[in-house]
């Protein structure tokens, strides 16, 4: 599994508009909602991952997405040391 | 806090996320517009990446890695930023002449002449043997030998040295005294097939980075790769090692003999090899005489591994592991760089860990093999094989020896007998005899008034006033410009085309990217106008650019064992790189030697598979060589052992790294690693200010205090020119290779 | 907003009730070697001249010296650098050089001041920030991507993974 982090830049006023269309989204937690930005974390198949960021694009109201951090776990297996 | 890795990493996210919120995004670097790219090799260390310069507006914009030489396309982040070194602000632009104290400008003429007419008058008056030439592993092959031709050919004064000497001196004298032939047997393709690496002194992931890498990435990927790490401090090297062997410092040849004690003890070795391609010999009243392998394991015996982890303060049962891994593996690797070269008994430390491979049969065979990794871009390439050592000539040839001095005298178009026939001043007796015995020296591209032992004793020479120094020099703030009569402003790195030879004996050009700022040219012709004022014949020196002279050094090297008359410049256009031997223009190159099928210098149908065609014998040479310890141990009035080295980003004297922003923010100022217990008894804590102390000399730098140098042991790094770490090292040489011992020398601390 | 909220100097109390204590008599700052403790004000009236740590600028060093002269106990009295809780380093590993894979690079790594616990190199191939890391921002300052950012504790601290709610 990967997880991501997405900034999302809004037209102003529409933000409830699209944390109402986020939230529909499997994987999908909203950390933040401003007057502009909102942080969305997604945890997902890392395949799926360029799916749900054009799909981003699409939500109402979203002017730009940035992909802000990303993990992909299967980089190395071994990663018990946190 | 308690959370699970992914929890972790979703706070991660989120968090990173919101940060950006308030900085704006940190976004990759964008494309800088490049217009071309140009192929070369990286500027820093002896791993010789190849390098793609990225170049707009005849400006280097980018450097990436070249994805078909040996890296892969992999660079360290210091060979990536070596955009803002090329271009730093303060590059020598003019030539520069000291008037009433000062450097001040002047024009190439004045500054040419007045170099010549020193080095004139010093020969007139006190003979040749009173000037001098120091070269650097940096240099291009061409610009070192064509040095080495113009002095010792047209000078007829063998005083030409450089700083190799420093660095791997003793990495020549174990290959020639071992192998009969300088150089190492592999390549690095080695690295992927070997399945036990066994690295004794060198700091691989700090200072081979693009090395350690592949090491690394071997072991993750081969569960059954073993790494031994033998090294006084937990260096990150000794972090991915299996076996980290923190050895008490210039206690190796113990270590090593003690090795070879248990190989035979528990009858690991290959008779069938060592029996067969191996002759046993010592040095008794400074003579060498044929030993048995009955005399070697008597020899031996002494080093049991008791008395081993008495002296090295390794457990014996850890020595014993090792030398079983070693010798079981299905190859073993064995990587080493200054830890062994900078000591007193460098060569025998050498002569050692070949003796190991020896016994084992662990050589020319892929993935077994000793390899020894280089500090400079092009020592192995530009100063070991071009003979630009005191005692050395062209291609393997030495001075002393009648036979080897009239062949470089056909060679060069000279009457016979006409070359000086004794060896010239190694680097520390160089600078000692300058304003002295020497009278005018010339500098080409190294920093020695911070890079020698015990510095301060060469700075007293290097302010004589009997003395005359000219350097060729691209950067202005280095130290040795302090003591400089005259500098010629460099071409620097890609602004001229030349070649560099990395450790694996791989040969690639550097091709000219842009061009050098202000009145700055390429040292090859500076050297040759420099050559011609002094009154050597121009037909002696006919070059006008470095090709011209790389094709007459590919010719000298048909004759010898290098032969890479096969590397025409054109070949080397549009390679990434070839590995010599290479004597005709259809060779692919030579990864291993001695081996036939393999070395084009051992004959087809040679009735043996090696065959050593350096030594007469053609075997190759196990030494016995007793344990020597350090010229400077520790004791009551100084407890410590003071070692020195680098940290990664930061590359030898700093001249070039510390023009990078980013470096300069990341590595400022040198400092001093301590043990926690030897903090704790002398109370100090991390970042307090400590003075340390040596025989030579005192500076005050900041702790560092932790679990990596051994108890007793501290560490510095010399990259800071403010603190001159090499005012306290000892310059006590390796009585073979002449190389000094940078990396043991007594010391005490107190908190400042 | 919990999320303006800035990296505090190591030992630094919850956000109100260090805002609470803190007398903004400047001690802290008085006492840093390295000068990464400042009492940049702001227009909060709270927050105006309590001290911080901005690491884009100069990050702590973690001598730990400031602790123990808070005279107010906002700052507590450790010494451990391990207990500093400052806040936590992230790596983006979408602007790492070495993530990247074309240049191996391990800077963050060779200066991290808790080096192999805090931040290790795993398999000595690629760094990675473990929850032993105190937030002393290192990293950040040296990294020559800026690929690291470093969260103070107070913003961790505000990040209900769960919900919705700043």
């Amino acid at each position: 599994m990967a997880i991501a982090s997405f900034v999302l830049q809004m037209e102003p006023g529409r933000g409830a508009e699209a944390a109402a269309a986020l939230s529909r989204v499997p994987g999908l937690t909203l950390e933040f909602s401003g007057e502009q930005n909102l942080v969305a974390v997604v945890e997902r198949a890392s395949a799926e991952l360029p799916q749900v960021e054009s799909g981003l694009k699409e939500v109402p109201g979203v002017l730009c997405v940035i992909t802000a951090y990303l993990n992909i776990e299967d980089e190395l297996e071994a990663a018990g040391s946190c | 806090m308690n959370i699970n890795r992914r929890q972790f990493i979703k706070y991660s996210a989120a968090a990173f996320a919101m940060l950006l919120l308030d900085k704006g995004p940190a976004l990759a670097a964008p494309d800088q517009g490049v217009e071309r790219w140009v192929k070369g090799v990286c500027r820093y260390c002896g791993t010789g990446c190849g390098v793609m310069v990225g170049v707009r507006d005849n400006k280097v914009v980018m450097v990436k890695g070249d994805p078909n030489n040996h890296n892969r396309g992999m660079l360290c982040l210091k060979g990536a930023l070596l955009p803002s070194v090329v271009h730093a602000p303060d590059r020598l632009t003019q030539p520069l002449i000291r008037k009433e104290g000062k450097l001040t400008p002047a024009s190439w003429d004045e500054a040419l002449d007045l170099t010549a007419a020193k080095f004139k008058e010093a020969m007139a008056q006190f003979g040749a043997q009173s000037v001098g030439f120091y070269g650097s592993g940096q240099n291009l092959t061409e610009e070192s030998y064509l040095a080495n031709k113009i002095f010792k050919g047209g000078l007829k004064c063998n005083n030409v040295d450089g700083n190799p000497r420093l660095c791997m001196a003793s990495a020549v004298g174990g290959y020639v005294t071992t192998f009969g032939k300088d150089e190492p047997f592999g390549s690095y393709e080695d690295l992927d097939a070997a399945t036990c690496f066994f690295i004794i002194g060198s700091n691989t992931s700090e200072c081979h980075p693009v090395l350690f890498r592949r090491i690394a990435a071997r072991k993750q990927n081969d569960k059954n790769v073993r790494v031994i790490v033998v090294d006084p401090r937990v260096t990150n090297t000794a972090r991915i090692a299996d076996m980290h062997l923190a050895i008490r410092p210039g206690t190796d040849l113990a270590l090593l003999n003690a090795m070879a004690h248990i190989i035979l003890n528990e009858e690991l070795d290959e008779p069938r090899f060592h029996s067969k391609y191996a002759a046993f010999k010592a040095v008794e009243d400074g003579k060498p005489v044929d030993k048995t392998f009955e005399d070697y394991r008597a020899f031996l015996a002494e080093y049991t591994p008791e008395k081993a982890a008495e002296i090295t303060g390794i457990p014996a049962a850890a020595i014993v592991k090792a030398a079983q891994l070693f010798a079981s593996s299905s190859a073993t690797m064995s990587l080493w760089c200054m830890g062994l070269n900078q000591r007193v008994r460098g060569v025998w430390a050498n002569n050692l860990v070949h003796n190991l491979h020896l016994l084992t049969g662990k050589l020319g065979r892929p993935g077994s093999t000793s390899f020894s990794l280089t500090g400079q871009p092009n020592a192995c390439g530009g100063v070991r094989d071009t003979g630009s050592l005191a005692h050395l000539l062209p291609a393997g040839r030495v001075v002393a020896n009648k036979d080897h001095r009239n062949q470089m005298e056909a060679l060069w178009g000279l009457p016979p007998d006409s070359l000086h026939p004794d060896p010239g001043l190694f680097a520390t007796a160089l600078f000692g005899a300058l304003g002295e015995k020497v009278k005018a020296l010339l500098v080409l591209c190294t920093n020695p008034a911070q890079s020698l032992p015990n510095v301060k004793k060469y700075t007293q020479n290097l302010r004589h006033p009997g003395k005359f120094m000219a350097v060729i020099e691209a950067f202005g703030d280095a130290e040795t410009l302090k003591y400089a009569d005259v500098v010629f402003p460099a071409a620097f790195w890609c602004e001229r085309e030349g070649v560099y030879g990395c450790s694996e004996r791989r040969y690639s050009l550097l091709e000219k990217a842009i061009d050098p700022p202000g009145q700055a040219r390429p040292s090859v012709n500076i050297l040759v106008d420099l050559a011609t004022r002094m009154g050597v014949d121009p037909k002696f020196v006919p070059f006008k650019n470095s090709a011209e002279v790389w094709d007459e050094w590919r010719t000298v090297s048909a004759s010898s064992a290098y032969n890479f008359k096969g590397m025409t410049r054109e070949r080397l256009r549009k390679t990434s790189g070839l590995l010599w031997p290479c004597p005709t223009e259809d060779h692919p190159g030579t990864k291993i030697r001695y081996v036939r099928g393999e070395d084009p210098n051992v004959p087809a149908d040679h009735p043996d598979k090696y065959f050593f065609y350096g030594n007469p014998n053609g075997r190759a040479t196990i030494w016995l060589r007793p344990h020597k310890p350090a010229a400077e141990e520790p004791d009551a009035e100084y407890p410590l052992v003071m070692t020195t080295g680098r940290v990664i980003d930061q590359w030898h004297t700093g001249t070039m790294t510390n023009k990078v922003p980013e470096i300069r923010a990341a590595f400022p100022n040198a400092y001093v690693e301590i043990n926690v217990e030897d903090a704790k008894r002398l109370n100090i804590n991390n970042g307090d200010s400590v003075l340390v102390e040596t025989r030579r000399g005192k500076l005050t730098l900041p702790a560092r205090v932790g679990e990596v140098c051994r108890p007793g042991l501290i560490f510095t790094p010399f990259f800071d020119a403010k603190k001159l770490v090499n005012e306290l090292t000892v310059d006590a040489i390796d009585d073979i290779s002449k190389q000094p011992e940078f990396k043991i020398c007594a010391a005490r601390i107190a908190r400042a | 907003m919990w999320y303006s909220l800035p990296l505090r100097p190591p030992g630094a109390l919850d956000e109100p009730e260090f805002l609470r204590r803190c007398i903004q008599c400047g001690q802290c700052a008085q006492v840093c070697p390295y000068g990464s403790v400042t009492l940049a004000g702001t227009l909060n009236p709270l927050e105006l001249g309590a001290p911080r740590v901005e690491p884009w600028k100069t990050p702590c060093y973690l001598c730990m010296r400031c602790p123990p002269v808070c005279p107010t106990g906002a700052l507590r009295p450790i010494r451990a650098v391990e207990e500093a809780g400052m806040g936590l380093a992230v790596l983006n590993k979408d602007l790492c050089f070495t993530y990247e894979g074309s240049v191996f690079c391990k800077t963050c790594h060779e200066k991290c001041p808790l080096r192999n616990s805090a931040l290790i190199m795993e398999q000595g191939l690629l760094p990675v920030i473990t929850s032993r890391c105190v937030g002393c921002g290192v990293c950040e300052k040296v990294c020559p991507r800026k690929a690291i950012v470093t969260v103070p504790r107070s913003r961790l601290a505000g990040l209900g993974l769960a919900g919705n709610e700043p």
